[in-house]
């Protein structure tokens, strides 16, 4: 046995693998789908390359205060999944993270589009790896419609004209779409950059880019919405217990016939529809936009630590999660649909990937619009947006309100970076 | 309790119709006060005893059906939520939970009773600057040590073992049980502890032979407590653990939620219910010691 070991240390080096033998930590947080694929790519990765992997997991909860303490102790995973929105936050010079560009020739970076390096890329340093890219798309559960002789609507027009026919037909607990909570204000922004052109953030300025009068638009269309009976108004869902949309019993019955999410979350959203059949519609367009306002972001990130003693050898594994057939195997599609070239095609040549994320995920990537800034991600930012907005549907604030609030208070927010 | 006396009950047949409605009156009222705290004992219990119906449930069912009565039982959640998405099972999350709470409710016993029995019998110099500050950490929210605690930790070389987690307790870092154990002897008369030191008994003797008999109820429920905040607690294990095979339950069975994937809920639900099991237990055992002590303590009082 110990020889054997021995031998094959031997081969290793022989072979030429840069890094010695290290023992590297990962962490990443998911549930039980990932964890079980991450740890299967470790084992073979680190097999491979000869490294030993220490994997280190939770839940969604708590993941942030545990990243945000390991990275103030400078104790954190050599590999980290890191969420988008919080590279600004770790690392608002780019210095946080490694710059993976330096290791370049250790990992493929020719897989990864130059959209997707710049959407991770802080201060000109790479900090790390997209590990798929998402956004945000309508989806309609195709039985409803068909139920109620309409077609799936393809503007936002179309949609809003669905919504009377549709209560007629089948009666008045359908709704064509469901728009509560922070969707809404995530849905706004695609309204904002269809009308402008704008984003919410502008990076350079480092202020909201739309003016008052251009969010006031989007906020009266929310309303136009609620008032037409297209989504379910706020206040009353909130009334039925805030349900959420995969674990609602209308959503499943084919009652709700529509939802705004991104479109990594597919499986989530059609596994528990019993009637009718879920489809990806892209973004519906507003009358005279010349873009589809597309909200699209890494989902999450891989990256590595500045402060790792094994910077080639994390390197080394990285690219084999993401870039060689073991790991691309292993890993599948736990995070999404790869934005990794090569892992795309190999997934999709083995059957891998169902043609619907194919479909949806083509959608996100086709569609145009303008960047989207990691700030419009920030938690303080969100919670602005969410709650201003809570305030509007619940009548207490006006639009004009609402978008005066929306601006000072994100500005004010922004002016700390 | 009851409204009739032995004689009356022997004589049944010469019961007056007066004795006889008292007895349908005490009987009706009984009836209902029976139904109503039945009633509202359910409706306090319904979440717990849902968790355990929903437990037996499909994933699919949990949504379905808001009875607690699975239609299809199946033991499918506590198979599968057993084995983990890590290379171990639910077993090795319990037993370093008890890792964690063994020595940390000992210890704090312990450390506890020592420095409360100092603050509350001694006259020490700097002793209400030191009280103060006791306070002061009672007053604290333990979030805004954690970074702090964690350099700490760092420096010393603990990270990602249990120590960070029950050392601080070994040293009475708990102020609220130091608190709660000085008001508790501070209703204790003295008398006996100075019949002890005419004895000649040392101050140490007086505290193992004399105050702690009397302040065993106190530090029950200190034990007690520890037990369940330490169980509970998952923001401690979160940040200073970090291999897998070193979580407790409660990281455990957050493992597998995560916001973007539809989770299985029956297993959760499956492990929550092994893992309220213990801190049941616990309680069931050591609840004569407690309400023993809660009416011994109002006694002498």
């Amino acid at each position: 046995m110990k020889r054997s070991t021995t031998a094959l240390a031997t081969v290793l080096a022989l072979v030429g693998f840069g890094a010695n033998a290290a023992e590297l930590r990962m962490s990443w947080w998911g549930g039980d789908s990932r964890h079980l694929a991450t740890q299967e790519g470790l084992k073979v990765c680190g097999e491979k390359h000869g490294h030993v992997m220490k994997p280190e997991f939770t839940g969604w909860s708590g993941h942030l205060e545990k990243l945000s303490t390991q990275l103030a102790g400078g104790t954190e995973a050599d590999i980290m999944q890191v969420n988008w929105p919080w590279l600004p936050l770790f690392s608002a010079d780019g210095t946080g993270f490694a710059d993976l560009n330096t290791l370049g020739e250790i990992i493929d970076l020719a897989s990864w589009s130059d959209a997707a390096k710049a959407s991770s890329t802080l201060g000109g340093k790479l900090n790390g790896l997209p590990a798929s890219q998402t956004g945000l798309i309508y989806w309609f559960n195709k039985g409803t419609f068909d139920a109620a002789g309409l077609a799936v609507p393809t503007t936002l027009a179309e949609l809003v004209a669905s919504a009377a026919p549709m209560k007629e037909k089948l009666g008045d607990d359908h709704f064509p779409l469901y728009l509560v909570g922070e969707d809404v204000s995530k849905w706004m922004q695609n309204i904002v950059a269809q009308n402008t052109g704008k984003g919410l953030i502008d990076n350079e300025t480092m202020k909201v880019a739309p003016s008052a009068e251009e969010l006031v638009a989007a906020i009266e269309t929310y309303a136009m919405l609620v008032e037409q009976g297209v989504t379910p108004a706020w206040p009353d869902a909130a009334a039925a217990g805030n349900i959420k949309l995969h674990e609602n019993p209308n959503w499943a019955a084919g009652k709700i016939a529509g939802t705004y999410v991104w479109d990594s979350t597919y499986f989530k959203y059609s596994d528990p529809i019993t009637n009718g059949e879920l489809i990806p519609a892209g973004l519906l367009a507003v009358d005279g936009s010349d873009n589809d306002g597309v909200y699209r972001k890494a989902s999450m990130v891989f990256s590595i630590s500045a402060n790792s003693e094994n910077t080639e050898a994390a390197a080394t594994v990285l690219n084999c999660l993401l870039n060689e057939p073991e790991g691309i195997a292993a890993m599948a599609t736990a995070r999404g649909l790869p934005a990794s070239s090569v892992a795309h095609k190999q997934l999709a040549d083995n059957g891998k990937i169902v043609a619907v994320q194919t479909e949806a995920n083509n959608m996100v990537l086709d569609a145009s619009g303008p960047e989207v800034s990691a700030f419009a991600e920030h938690p303080e930012v969100r919670s602005i947006l969410k709650d201003t907005m809570e305030l509007f549907a619940y009548g207490e604030i006006t639009a004009e309100e609402a978008a005066g609030d929306i601006i000072m208070n994100v500005n004010e927010v922004l002016e700390k970076y | 309790m009851s409204v009739t006396t032995p004689e009356v009950t022997t004589a049944t047949s010469g019961l007056t119709a007066h004795q006889l409605r008292e007895q349908r009156r005490a009987k009706i009222s009984a009836t209902i006060r029976y139904v109503i705290l039945a009633a509202v004992g359910l409706l306090m219990l319904y979440p717990l005893i849902w968790l355990i119906g929903a437990s037996f449930k499909t994933n699919s069912e949990i949504f379905a059906n808001p009875g607690f009565i699975p239609s299809e039982p199946t033991l499918d959640g506590y198979i599968k939520g057993w084995q983990t998405s890590t290379p171990y099972t639910f077993a090795r999350f319990f037993w370093n939970t008890f890792l964690i709470i063994f020595p940390k409710v000992l210890f704090t016993a312990i450390s506890a009773t020592m420095v409360a029995y100092g603050f509350a019998r001694f006259e020490f110099p700097g002793k209400k600057i030191l009280f103060a500050t006791l306070i002061a950490i009672l007053l604290l929210p333990n979030v805004v040590t954690r970074i702090p605690q964690y350099l700490l930790f760092r420096d010393i070389g603990w990270l990602d073992s249990f120590l960070p987690l029950w050392v601080p307790s070994a040293f009475a870092g708990d102020a609220f049980f130091v608190f709660m154990l000085i008001q508790f002897l501070r209703a204790v008369p003295r008398d006996m502890e100075e019949a002890a030191r005419v004895d000649g008994a040392n101050s140490f003797q007086t505290l193992i032979f004399i105050v702690v008999p009397l302040l065993k109820p106190a530090i029950i429920s200190v034990c007690l407590f520890q037990f369940m905040w330490t169980m509970n607690d998952f923001l401690g294990p979160l940040i200073y653990i970090s291999s897998v095979e070193k979580y407790p339950v409660s990281l455990a069975l957050k493992l597998s939620i995560d916001t973007t994937e539809a989770f299985e809920w029956n297993r959760i639900l499956a492990m929550s219910v092994l893992a309220i099991t213990p801190a049941l237990a616990v309680f069931f055992i050591a609840q004569k010691h407690f309400i023993e002590g809660i009416s011994s303590g109002g006694v002498k009082g």
